[in-house]
């Protein structure tokens, strides 16, 4: 069977402490391929078991790229799984069924047409983007739409829905350790016998961190020689036991925020985690070497190799070079032959590695060829040979074949959390390989150490721990000259030849480089490439390593790419929805959004609904409207302040208009007021506005030594507004409240029951009707609707919805804040100066009132009416000999007048009774009258009957 | 005049029908008496996590300088009570019962009594006349309630709520504002003998929507939402 494989082929004999479980195969599919693992597998271990090398093609150039780090840092193995793009393969688990795509390939990885562009990189140097195809200027509209189609890695899935699948959660606790190795775990247990709770995180799938995958170990903490994995499962062991430490598997902690705030990204969402105390114990790694084809398949990191070997049993090559800058690589060396690959040569660039690992291997015969490095790898698909030279150019160059390149550069360490941090921060610790530990007995020491400082009473700041602190600078060795296929930048293909042009051109450091480069902007976000990028300004500079080493670009969260999908989580957009909701939407009205709240557009053609309601009864929700009971003694003086009108001459059962203002004058909401007792007060607001003006009255009422509170009632009650001329009939019948003209009188209000339910009746008209608002406890909403519609029943009573309601209120002139004022409206701009109580003692807004009364009108508010029926659109301008004089803020058709009206802003000597203004009708400008008047009912005949 | 009985329905009534509930009258509110399955929802109670309405819980808000002391009255000890406290006090009100005083400020208390029983309470909370400032006001109605139990239940309120909620940080009898699920809300919690339990308060306007999230979050968890009979099962056994 094409591409199928036994989960046997290329493995090596089982190895305690490997992850996988050889008793339960998986079968998943690659590229159409049926490919067999085990389960504990990750993608590319059951892929490079069976033998694949190529895992999927480079961003520009399409090289083929094979397994590099093997850890999920770098962008080599970005796989598409199922509707996912950029999986890292080598740290996502196989599961039955799992369907593999590769990525930036066509028709396949193994011949992918987009690899001519390798043969044509000399058309593409760094940034040909900003220099080259931009004359003729169509020309660089076809390139930017070419360089669109092949530019970004995978393909999404438009129509995917993932944010179902994410979760988010927040947890707290009392130490945060990022990284499950050593250090990490001796932090936590340290910590946690301290009585404090940890919460320990990792990358991977289980904890250990290199102890996993390094074979032997030698002393640890004075004991003898033992197998690493040994010593990981008894320290993951004693993890496990301690109820107060809470581990988090296969999840990365790609944000540390200030307050020590981590954002964690795991298989199921994102998790926010608040800690007292970070340890970071996040290790050091490799990086890679910078030599001539690099990027082959086949040259990996040696802790990658060393994981094929002890995690999932697969031999990386049968014969290799170890190319190495410290003793981890003949460490590296013993333990690939231990495991059956022939180690054709260890390629030092030190003369002076000294080690009981160096002994072995010379002990072993294996060749040696120290003060020397790569300078070239040679092979098509895969590496088949090496040149290496001399570091001082003392001999020619040697070439040495094999199938496998495992390079252990300078350990760099893995801090980029902390730099994001920028400035110190107590409360946060390193150790481990991040803090230079060289040594496992060293590494333990400075994990207890970090775990009993967070226990302690005053924790260190980070400063204290600076990797720099604790080992000497280190930074990777930059041969001069770099080559066009020497690759700094694995994810942009960004090469050293590059980054040494972008020096010439004057991008000389880091920052700048980065931005015009792209290098540590891809996927790794610069773990594999940002400290050969140091390295290589360092040189350009004729600085030193220790410069190199404290030069990097500027660390940002995210550390690693996380999907959109799980930053979004679920959809939860909460919207308020009045206790009549749903019976709205059993009606079928249309539902909009009117600031925070759902209410009903309409429930039918709006005209009907405005005929009902001027011509029969009409019921309106307006259970919307905010409400804020004031209470206390000094409750009108509080109002008194806070309104241009006044409040404490108000009788009780009296209801009054309400206009506040900021300080400087301007119209920031209206509403009722009505006096409920001596000391209290019911007050709307407008429907959107209720929380802000509960902040407002809050905000000037602290600290003014007033018995004044406000408390915010809007949810306690529903409200329906009950108008038109059989309006008073309707309610009649489920109310022994006198409703008649002359007890009940326009502005006035009664408390009692209205079908049996206690309410509060306002006697007041925003559609110009005579009608009430009957306010009561929302729990009888849908009782109190049904018995109104009863009621109305005989009376044609019919519900009415927002855009009834604003027309009709158009007709009679009423403002609605926000839609018809703006950021500098004041009530004298629209009319409303009977408002302003200059003679009451001061008031919000008053200072700004008066120097607008001193100023004068600068425009003003009038209504206006077409002679025909049509309606300009709101925001439509105003226009007077061509120019534009003003805006238009509210138009309709009045079903009144059959013709277009609204309101609009226009200059003061356009203000009269009567005067001709334009208004656009689309592009056409059409005559106009304004009134000053309201269009419907204009002595309020009708609203007070 | 309406000829059938005033019904009073909590902001989550449409919700719960949704999802099966079976109502019953109580105290003039509807209630889900269960979902379905009792038995189960009994299960989720003692072993993940369970979600009910209990919004009709009498609430009456008490602000002023006086409050403490107005408060006090109810429940005796309740002028000595710190910010973020929740005090329990035989009720003195004719059905008697507890009641619970929880400070949300100096100048501001939530006084929980039994259902029915905010009429009774707010005559017999002492405001008119007092030396110092005291106002109360009846917010039973603007606030949905919800009680949160069982053992997964921190696990579903970190889903919600980036607050610390843990024993340590919200032990016995406090009380917490914070963002729930982006709407603001009060976590009240009082053990019933040693056995956790939360209420979480909220504007009712956000009853159905808040009512979702938990439910959903429950089901996430192995839980759901569990009626008045799984609720009193547990009051027995607890």
């Amino acid at each position: 069977m094409p591409g199928s494989n036994s989960p046997r082929d290329s493995r090596i004999e089982a190895r305690p402490g490997e992850a996988i479980d050889r008793s339960s195969p998986v079968v998943f599919g690659f590229d159409g391929d049926s490919v067999a693992g085990f389960e504990g597998d990750t993608i590319a271990s059951a892929l490079y078991a069976r033998g694949t090398r190529v895992f999927s093609r480079s961003f520009k150039y399409h090289r083929p790229r094979g397994l590099l780090c093997c850890s999920g840092n770098c962008p080599n193995c970005l796989v598409t799984v199922g509707d996912e793009p950029n999986v890292r393969a080598c740290v996502r688990s196989i599961e039955p069924g799992l369907e593999v795509k590769s990525q930036n390939a066509w028709p396949s990885l193994r011949f992918d047409v987009g690899s001519i562009l390798d043969r044509m990189h000399w058309l593409m140097p760094v940034g040909f983007y900003y220099k080259a195809l931009h004359r003729p200027k169509a020309l660089w509209l076809l390139a930017r739409k070419l360089v669109r189609r092949v530019g970004g890695l995978g393909s999404i899935d438009i129509n995917a829905t993932h944010s179902e699948e994410f979760s988010s959660r927040n947890i707290h606790g009392d130490v945060a350790v990022v990284g499950g190795g050593p250090a990490g775990m001796s932090a936590a247990q340290a910590a946690a016998e301290a009585g404090l709770t940890v919460v320990l995180i990792d990358d991977q799938s289980a904890l250990g961190g290199h102890l996993r995958y390094i074979g032997q170990v030698a002393a640890n903490t004075g004991a003898s020689e033992r197998p690493a994995h040994e010593l990981a499962a008894e320290m993951a062991e004693g993890v496990a036991g301690n109820s107060n430490i809470e581990p988090i598997l296969g999840a990365t902690v790609f944000g540390l925020y200030q307050d020590n705030l981590l954002a964690i990204l795991t298989s199921d969402g994102l998790v926010r985690l608040r800690a007292r105390h970070v340890v970071l114990a996040t290790g050091s790694q490799e990086t890679p070497l910078l030599f001539e084809n690099n990027d082959l398949p086949g040259i990996m990191l040696s802790s990658a190799a060393r994981r094929l070997i002890h995690l999932y049993g697969v031999l990386p090559g049968r014969e290799a070079v170890i190319a190495t800058e410290t003793i981890e690589g003949y460490e590296a060396a013993l333990d690939l032959m231990e495991a059956g690959v022939r180690i054709a040569a260890v390629v030092d660039s030190s003369n002076s590695t000294q080690g009981e690992a160096a002994d072995a291997v010379r002990e072993r015969g294996i060749r040696v060829l120290s003060g020397h490095r790569v300078v070239r790898a040679y092979g098509k698909g895969k590496v088949k040979a090496i040149a290496v030279a001399s570091t001082d150019g003392s001999s020619g160059i040697t070439r040495i074949r094999c199938d496998l390149l495992c390079m252990s550069g300078l350990p760099q360490p893995m801090d980029a959390l902390l730099h994001q941090m920028g400035a110190s921060q107590p409360g946060v610790s390193l150790a481990g390989g991040v803090a230079g530990a060289a040594t496992l007995e060293e590494t333990l020491a400075q994990g207890r150490a970090a775990g009993g400082e967070a226990a302690g009473p005053s924790a260190p700041s980070i400063n204290d721990h600076s990797p720099r602190n604790n080992r000497p600078a280190l930074a990777p060795a930059v041969p001069a000259g770099g080559n066009a296929r020497t690759y700094v930048c694995f994810c942009e293909d960004v090469s050293a030849h590059d980054i040494e042009q972008a020096i010439d051109e004057g991008f000389a450091d880091v920052q700048t480089l980065k931005r015009y480069t792209t290098v540590t902007m891809g996927p790794c976000q610069g773990k594999m490439c940002g400290a050969a990028l140091a390295g290589i300004c360092a040189a350009h500079a004729g600085s030193d390593a220790a410069a190199a080493a404290d030069t990097h670009t500027t660390f940002r969260p995210p550390y690693q790419p996380v999907p959109l999908a799980v930053l979004a989580g679920r959809e939860r957009m909460p919207m308020k929805r009045t206790s009549l909701d749903r019976i709205h939407r059993d009606l079928g009205a249309r539902m909009v959004e009117s600031g925070p709240w759902l209410r009903p557009h309409s429930y039918g053609p709006p005209a009907d609904e405005c005929a009902a309601v001027r011509e029969r009864v009409g019921v309106i929700d307006v259970g919307t409207l905010g409400k804020l009971e004031v209470v206390g003694a000094d409750a009108p003086k509080l109002l008194d302040r806070l309104y241009t009108h006044s409040f404490s001459d108000l009788r009780v059962g009296r209801i009054r208009y309400g206009l506040m203002t900021s300080d400087n004058g301007v119209i920031m909401d209206d509403g009722t007021v009505t006096r409920l007792a001596e000391d209290r007060y019911f007050v709307t607001t407008t429907s959107g506005n209720a929380d802000v003006i509960e902040e407002w009255f809050n905000w000037w009422n602290a600290g003014a030594g007033n018995c004044a509170h406000v408390v915010n009632v809007t949810a306690a009650y529903g409200a329906v507004n009950v108008a038109g001329p059989r309006a008073r009939e309707t309610l009649v019948k489920l109310t022994d409240i006198d409703l008649s003209p002359n007890r009940f009188r326009y502005m006035g209000s009664a408390q009692g029951e209205v079908a049996g339910v206690p309410c509060l009746l306002l006697r007041i008209g925003f559609v110009g009707e005579a009608g009430w608002e009957v306010h009561f406890p929302a729990e009888y909403g849908e009782y109190m609707w049904h018995a109104v519609m009863d009621a109305g029943s005989e009376f044609g009573i019919s519900p009415f919805g927002l855009e009834a309601q604003r027309i009709l209120r158009l007709e009679k002139g009423h403002v609605i804040v926000g839609q018809d004022t703006d950021a500098v409206s004041t009530p004298m701009d629209v009319g409303s100066d009977w408002a302003v109580r200059f003679d009451k003692e001061d008031f919000i807004g008053r200072g700004g009132l008066s120097v607008a009364a001193y100023r004068g009108l600068q425009q003003r508010l009038v209504g206006f009416v077409l002679l025909h029926a049509a309606a300009p659109e709101d925001g439509t301008p105003v226009v007077s000999g061509g120019q534009p004089i003003g805006r238009v803020t509210s138009a309709r058709i009045s079903p009144t007048l059959g013709v277009g009206f609204g309101l609009a802003w226009v200059p003061p000597s356009f203000a009269v009774e009567g005067a001709t203004i334009q208004v656009l009708l689309g592009e056409r400008p059409v005559d106009a009258k304004v009134t000053l008047d309201p269009v419907y009912d204009p002595d309020g005949l009708r609203l007070r009957s | 005049m309406a000829s059938t009985a005033p019904e009073r329905r909590t902001a989550m009534y449409h919700a719960q029908l949704d999802i099966g509930a079976v109502m019953a009258d109580a105290d003039g509110w509807q209630l889900p008496l269960h979902y379905g399955d009792p038995a189960e929802e009994a299960r989720w109670l003692r072993e993940t996590v369970g979600v009910s309405d209990v919004s009709p819980i009498g609430k009456v808000k008490v602000v002023g300088d006086g409050a403490a002391q107005s408060v006090a009255t109810l429940a005796p000890g309740a002028n000595e009570q710190s910010v973020g406290s929740v005090l329990e006090a035989d009720s003195p009100l004719p059905r008697g019962g507890k009641l619970l005083s929880a400070c949300l400020a100096p100048d501001e208390f939530l006084v929980l009594t039994p259902t029915g029983e905010v009429g009774s309470a707010l005559a017999a909370l002492p405001t008119e006349g007092m030396a110092t400032c005291a106002y109360a006001v009846d917010v039973t109605s603007a606030l949905s309630g919800v009680s949160i139990i069982g053992p997964a239940t921190q696990g579903l309120l970190s889903r919600v709520t980036e607050l610390d909620s843990s024993p340590a940080a919200l032990p016995d009898l406090t009380c917490v504002q914070s963002r729930f699920a982006e709407i603001q809300a009060l976590l009240l919690r009082r053990d019933a003998n040693g056995f956790p339990i939360y209420q979480l308060y909220f504007g009712r306007e956000f009853g159905e929507y808040l009512w979702e999230v938990l439910v959903e979050t429950a089901h996430e968890l192995h839980g759901g939402p569990v009626g008045t009979r799984a609720l009193s099962g547990l009051r027995m056994e607890v």
